[in-house]
């Protein structure tokens, strides 16, 4: 639930020692971009609510503790914490560890300069995980009409399954398993059923190339992708 | 694509029988658990036609019945077996002889572990801690426990449950784990003056009571309890509820096993206490399933107290689990409770302001409701004359491992490890691990540290290792296991704790990558700081505590690394092109003079 928001009701916190202010209620991560410091996120993104809390991608420290910044509002006298060279590393750290889970072969993929991911990684400077790569086998999912999920790129950042619902507002998407064996699944009867329209926004909402359009390819030409030329924020 | 079992007509009969049991659950979705274990109990598993009759009558998605029915280790999609035996893979069962048990299984049946044999009678398979650590090792057959096993009883254990005979009439019964008790556990706790007491009080005043008791939570995190039932019951709502985590699922305890055997009155009594405290008039015993051999006592017990004449309008019911450790942190326990995957929710809010179905509610452990009743009934004052300054009354330790004495021990908080040791007669202890793999390692040579949350913390779980066993065995053993409970919610715990197994198997092969000392460290920070709940936040420790405590045991391994034959990687000459490349790309353009 989300409270009532009066743009008027403004609260002023620190951000790295300077005075910030944002409205009250605000996201954190929303309340420190508002002041000029940019925070990766994967699984949270404006408009994407409840915060799911689940990539850990967008952890700073808030009055002393290390948390995500995406699941709590900002509040009065909050001391944020963001550029501390130990924070950054946490956040790389956790995004390093995205790319040794799964296979993200970013020149072969479909979703190649539209990427959530490979944006933050780029934004964060990451040239190579540091932890081994796993190299795990993951199974493409080719059984949908028209989708398709390709869990070799799934970072498990469940908006598809807690975030989507069809046109009757079911869950089409589930999280099966446990652990490191979770994988997405998807359900075939409604994924059938959906209308071109809502496969888009199921596509869409995947930061990564892990739901796709089954037989499509690149749909737009190099340079004119979202992360081509900047930073896709 | 996990296997999907076949789709198989069902007979009219089963239909029949598995729409009256979602009738007898209301059609609740929040009651899937028990549909489930219902469903489940005859043939063993849920089919998928079958998951999609329940979601039918239930609904919802067919899909929503499979992602709860494959989160939990207890309920199966597939055939798997008439007969289920469960081994117990914690370290004190593998040290206590569970490798030829587990061979002497797999010879029996023809099967390895995860098989089921030809002809579907038995399902072999491997299960965190099952709460007998004292009695090790130890076994799930059909859910009833097998203590002390040995693999020459395995084949007289299949041969009577071929010809029939059930798995209650053959298992030996588990014995009291109880060795020493003291004033708030002690054998002749009565039932009911605790409740005769509170029904005399005021909520207020039975709150000020435990919070001047110092009482704090069991479980392990220490909250303190007055204060929890205090925010509880300010949050304004029409229902309440009292909730007892009966999860006990970190490896090496098992005093909860003890009480809701022995002291489950008292128990029932606390959550009365409680209920009164904050105006609750509903409270959930939430049971491990490993513990399922427990219900039926537990229902006896609980219809027998109910009848005191100060309990009150309070009704209890019992929510079986089906195996999930990650369930015994409380809002991941709540959301199993409503039916779904034990995830632990985004806090805040806390399940004091919103818990169970949105509602206030208290979660606290077995013996903190324990001792709330003996506080109410003893005074506060008896109870925190006890124990440290932090640390007040007592607690009940579990004390397992190489030790003459192992079993359950009621000791006063700030008691020194040493002290500890010597009551349960440790066999020339080296490595002492408290509070469960959750917990941290100390050298038993620091026999000065005291048990407490001023400086040893611990949920009750005490393992003691003698110089006979490979750290590093004990370290694999800690990290498997929260690999395999690790829910799969957030990044660092689902991935990060993979990667630290691989490190831990490295040192344990004596093949460490280079700088996989300094490695650990960062990786160990990256978890623990960034993970959404306990289990990622505290599944580190272990190693890095044993880093600490045992210098010498991790140096003489990754001195070994500096003589072998591993080409060190060179990052910065590795990543040279490309980071030249990067540089020219974001070189400011050269600025020209105005023609």
């Amino acid at each position: 639930m989300k409270p009532e928001i009066s743009s008027h009701e403004r609260v002023e916190f620190l951000i790295d020692g300077k005075v910030a202010s944002a409205p009250v209620g605000t996201n954190l991560i929303d309340a420190i971009r508002m002041n000029g410091v940019e925070i990766p996120t994967l699984c949270w993104s404006v408009g994407l609510e409840p915060a799911l809390g689940t990539c850990r991608v967008c952890t700073v420290r808030k009055n002393g503790r290390e948390v995500a910044g995406c699941t709590v509002q900002i509040g009065k006298g909050d001391v944020i914490e963001c550029g501390a060279s130990d924070l950054r590393n946490l956040r790389q750290g956790v995004t390093e560890l995205l790319f040794s889970e799964g296979n993200h072969y970013c020149p072969g993929c479909e979703k190649s300069g539209d990427c959530e991911l490979q944006s933050v990684a780029y934004d964060q400077g990451i040239t190579h995980s540091r932890f081994p790569y796993k190299f795990s086998h993951y199974d493409l999912d080719y059984s949908g009409k028209d989708l398709m999920i390709e869990r070799n790129r799934c970072i498990h950042c469940k908006r598809c399954t807690d975030l989507f619902v069809d046109d009757e507002g079911r869950k089409v998407f589930r999280f099966m398993g446990k652990g490191r064996k979770t994988v997405v699944e998807m359900d075939l009867k409604l994924e059938a059923e959906m209308s071109k329209h809502k496969k888009k926004e199921a596509v869409a909402i995947c930061p990564t190339g892990a739901i796709l359009f089954k037989g499509q390819g690149f749909d737009r030409p190099i340079g004119t992708r979202k992360s081509d030329s900047r930073s896709s924020k | 694509m996990k296997n999907r079992s076949q789709t198989t007509v069902i007979t009219a009969t089963r239909r029949a029988q598995i729409k009256s049991i979602v009738l007898r659950y209301e059609r609740d979705r929040g009651r899937l658990l028990d549909i489930l274990w219902a469903v489940q109990a005859k043939p063993g598993y849920v089919s998928e036609s079958e998951g999609a009759l329940i979601a039918r009558y239930l609904r919802i998605s067919p899909a929503d019945i499979r992602e709860v029915l494959s989160f939990y280790h207890f309920f199966h999609e597939q055939p798997a077996g008439k007969h289920q035996i469960f081994l117990d893979t914690s370290i004190i069962s593998e040290i206590a002889g569970m490798p030829s048990v587990r061979k002497a299984f797999e010879n029996e049946l023809g099967i390895r572990i995860g098989e089921v044999t030809k002809d579907g009678k038995f399902g072999l398979f491997e299960t965190s801690c099952i709460g007998m650590s004292d009695q090790g090792p130890a076994a799930l057959i059909d859910l009833i426990p097998f203590p002390k096993l040995r693999a020459s009883a395995v084949p007289g254990i299949i041969r009577k449950l071929r010809s029939g005979k059930k798995a209650g009439k053959i298992a030996s019964p588990v014995v009291s784990g109880v060795r020493k008790l003291g004033p708030f556990f002690g054998a002749q706790e009565v039932f009911g003056a605790g409740l005769s007491k509170a029904a005399k009080q005021s909520p207020f005043e039975i709150i000020s009571e435990i919070k001047l008791s110092g009482l704090r939570g069991r479980g392990g995190a220490g909250y303190s309890t007055g204060a929890k039932w205090e925010l509880c019951a300010n949050f304004q709502s029409p229902n309440r509820y009292v909730v007892c985590n009966a999860d006990e699922g970190e490896p090496g305890t098992f005093k909860d096993r003890e009480l809701l055997t022995s002291q489950a009155d008292l128990m029932f009594e606390g959550m009365s206490i409680a209920a009164r405290a904050i105006g609750a008039k509903e409270g959930i015993l939430y049971l491990r399933a490993e513990y399922a051999y427990l219900q039926k006592h537990l229902q006896k017990v609980l219809k027998r107290v109910a009848r005191h004449p100060s309990w009150g309008k309070f009704s209890i019911r019992i929510q079986l689990g089906a195996g999930a450790y990650v369930c015994g942190e409380e809002t991941a326990l709540l959301e199993s409770l409503e039916g779904r995957r034990g995830e632990p929710r985004i806090r805040p809010p806390f399940p004091v302001e919103r818990g169970y179905r949105g509602c206030p509610t208290v979660v606290n452990n077995v013996e903190t409701f324990v001792l709330a009743s003996q506080i109410l009934a003893k005074g506060a004052g008896a109870f925190s004359v006890l124990g440290t300054e932090k640390s007040k009354g007592t607690r009940l330790l579990s004390i397992s491992g190489d030790v003459a004495k192992p079993g359950i021990y009621e000791v006063a908080w700030g008691v020194s490890l040493g002290e500890v040791l010597r009551l349960c007669q440790a066999k020339s202890p080296e490595i002492v691990q408290v509070g469960g793999p959750s917990g941290l390692c100390v050298s038993a040579n620091d026999t000065r540290r005291q048990i407490s949350f001023e400086d040893l913390a611990t949920g009750g779980s005490l393992m003691v290792f003698s110089k006979r066993r490979d750290l590093f065995h004990v370290l694999e053993n800690f990290m498997e296991f929260f690999v395999n409970e690790s829910c799969g919610n957030c990044t660092p715990c689902r991935a990060g704790n993979v990667v630290l197994l691989d490190a831990i198997k490295r040192l344990r092969a004596g093949k460490p990558h280079p700088g996989d000392r300094e490695r650990i460290r960062d990786w160990s920070s990256i978890i623990s700081k960034t993970s959404r709940c306990g289990l990622g936040a505290t599944s580190p420790n272990v190693l890095t505590t044993s880093m600490i405590a045992f210098p010498k045991v991790f140096e003489k391994v990754f001195e070994s690394v500096a003589s072998s034959q591993i080409f060190p990687f060179d990052e910065a000459a590795a990543t040279r092109d490309y980071n030249l490349a990067v540089k020219k790309v974001n070189r400011p353009s050269v600025k020209r003079a105005p023609r």
